[in-house]
């Protein structure tokens, strides 16, 4: 009888906690759901009213026509070059200076940490208006190497903070003991500090992905012919003044999200441990 | 000695470099123009004093924008922290599929952002938008509301998306918080008798208070800076009823090509930005913080 009420209680206890967990989770993902089943949807279906929770008939005649009428297969080509070349610029250089900031002690390393800081709380329009006239000067106005430099620039202060965070739990002691026996500071780079960082690294640079395949307000901002575009400028275009072309939106927003739903799955396991307190958005 | 600090400089010298030349050169390049008369066409500027504050703060729609920001900033901050301190503490439950639960919910953080607003937008719509049809469905209204169109609900609407958006920044952080409480604190506690309310009152509580202050100054800040879920779900109207100060920035310099108006914004934006971020950095030091 006892141990009866007992499981009777977690029982219940585990029923309350499904009731409170289902309207969290339908919250949580219901836009997703929308746009998966919305881009499913044939025009008469998806413009139709009353509108319909579950496909009727299943087409794939938006993504075919996303596909082959519209620029969307160059705004992804636009998007990964931007991502991948800034990223990558991004990465490296703040590999060195995260590196310097903690296995250095100079003067003025906190301030500068500070500083760091400060700046990546700046509002993207803050810099983006003025950095519009200042890019146009150095000719680099509507070009996907503008956008780059531009992405590598608002990302590394976020970069550099999140791999000092990793370079600090690699332990000194493994450095040092290396150094006793003899090794130069860029043998124990090599060595041991790069292997033990490597996640790290590997992490940031997902992140700083993550960053430039969604950034809307610079590529807004700064591109303005058609084949130029980034997939988040190229989507928003779909609102057009002669209309919205929703038929396009959500394949492509479908499209879109699945690099970055491999991405985050491959950081899932970081956010906890080491992200914590170091996100922007 | 000497040396070693010269290969520090050395090595932070390209980060510093791109920073300042893309980052920090543009906003100080902001400050002059805000005291400039900017032709967009010529890109050429003269000198006007202060005459673009002057003309900011005669204008009605600065101190509108600025109580839309306040709305906007109340409206996302409050149920941030309340949804995501409160789900974070459902999530650190034991629970089986409490990992798919936790990615289910932190996910529209990651979701790419233009086309979940897009996908918002599309919801919102008044004559075949689920929204309105489910709240029809179930009789809890019985006209259609004008959701982003009508003065009244624009600014509400955008605060739910971005509270939809941004919640699980905060559940994030909360959870790993308490995913770090030794659990010792809770057993010591348990053997000497505490019921699981005082548990959560005198352990659970105490540590969560410090990352939600943290929580507290880097959502205000982001979402103080907030223009793209604005500028795509309402275009900062209707008349007016959803422009912050970020997104006046914007409509100045590049709707009405007053370059010197929009610069002057920016420097309002940056005032209250700095005062915040110092606030920040020296009550939570941070720099230090993960030094020691």
């Amino acid at each position: 009888m006892n141990i009866n009420t007992k499981q009777l209680k977690f029982i219940a206890g585990r029923i309350v906690l499904w009731i409170v967990l289902i309207p969290i989770i339908v919250y949580s993902t219901f836009p997703v759901y929308w746009a998966f089943v919305s881009s499913f949807k044939s025009q008469p279906e998806l413009f139709g009213n009353p509108p319909t929770l579950f496909v009727e008939n299943i087409t794939l005649q938006n993504y075919v026509d996303l596909l082959t009428k519209t620029p969307a297969p160059q705004w992804f080509v636009n998007s990964l070059i931007v991502s991948v070349s800034a990223t990558s610029i991004c990465i490296v250089l703040a590999s060195f200076g995260a590196y310097s900031l903690t296995r250095f002690r100079f003067r003025g390393r906190y301030v500068l940490a500070n500083g760091i800081l400060f700046v990546y709380m700046f509002p993207a329009i803050m810099v983006g208006i003025p950095l519009f006239f200042f890019l146009d000067r150095l000719n680099l106005l509507d070009s996907l190497l503008g956008l780059i430099i531009a992405y590598s620039s608002i990302t590394l202060p976020f970069t550099l903070w999140l791999l000092r965070a990793f370079f600090q739990s690699i332990p000194l002691s493994l450095e040092e003991a290396a150094f006793v026996d003899g090794a130069t500071r860029a043998q124990t780079l090599r060595i041991i500090v790069l292997p033990l960082a490597l996640p790290g690294i590997v992490a940031s640079a997902v992140f700083t992905m993550i960053t430039c395949w969604n950034e809307y307000v610079f590529a807004f901002l700064f591109i303005f012919t058609e084949t130029y575009k980034t997939v988040p400028v190229g989507l928003h275009s779909f609102l057009t003044q002669h209309g919205n072309l929703w038929q396009y939106i959500f394949p492509l927003t479908i499209l879109s999200a699945v690099p970055l739903f491999l991405f985050f799955l491959y950081i899932e396991k970081h956010l906890l441990e080491t992200l914590g307190g170091a996100l922007k958005g | 000695m000497q040396n070693r600090a010269t290969v520090a400089w050395l090595f932070l010298f390209p980060s510093l470099l791109l920073i300042s030349a893309f980052t920090l050169y543009p906003v100080i390049y902001s400050f002059t123009l805000s005291f400039q008369d900017f032709q967009f066409l010529t890109l050429t500027g003269t000198w006007i004093g202060f005459e673009n504050y002057r003309r900011l703060f005669d204008d009605p729609m600065l101190g509108r924008a600025f109580v839309n920001g306040l709305l906007w900033f109340v409206g996302n901050l409050i149920p941030q922290i309340i949804l995501g301190v409160g789900f974070a503490l459902i999530l650190n439950m034991k629970f089986r599929g409490r990992g798919i639960v936790r990615t289910l919910v932190i996910l529209p953080y990651f979701l790419p952002g233009i086309s979940m607003f897009l996908t918002w937008r599309w919801m919102y719509y008044d004559v075949n938008g689920i929204i309105n049809h489910v709240l029809q469905s179930v009789g809890l209204i019985d006209d259609r509301i004008l959701w982003i169109n009508s003065t009244n609900l624009a600014m509400m609407s955008v605060v739910v998306v971005g509270v939809w958006r941004y919640t699980p920044f905060v559940v994030l952080n909360c959870l790993a918080r308490l995913s770090s409480i030794d659990s010792t604190l809770y057993e010591a506690a348990k053997v000497d008798g505490a019921s699981v309310f005082q548990r959560f009152i005198y352990i659970t509580l105490p540590q969560l208070r410090s990352v939600i202050l943290i929580v507290v100054l880097l959502r205000g800040i982001f979402t103080f800076n907030k223009f793209e879920e604005i500028n795509v779900i309402t275009e900062g109207g209707p008349l007016g009823s959803t422009t912050t100060l970020p997104v006046l920035s914007y409509e100045r310099a590049f709707g009405a090509l007053e370059v010197g108006e929009g610069s002057a914004i920016n420097t309002l934006i940056f005032l209250i930005l700095s005062v915040v971020a110092v606030l920040y950095l020296l009550n939570l030091k941070p720099a230090k913080e993960l030094d020691e």
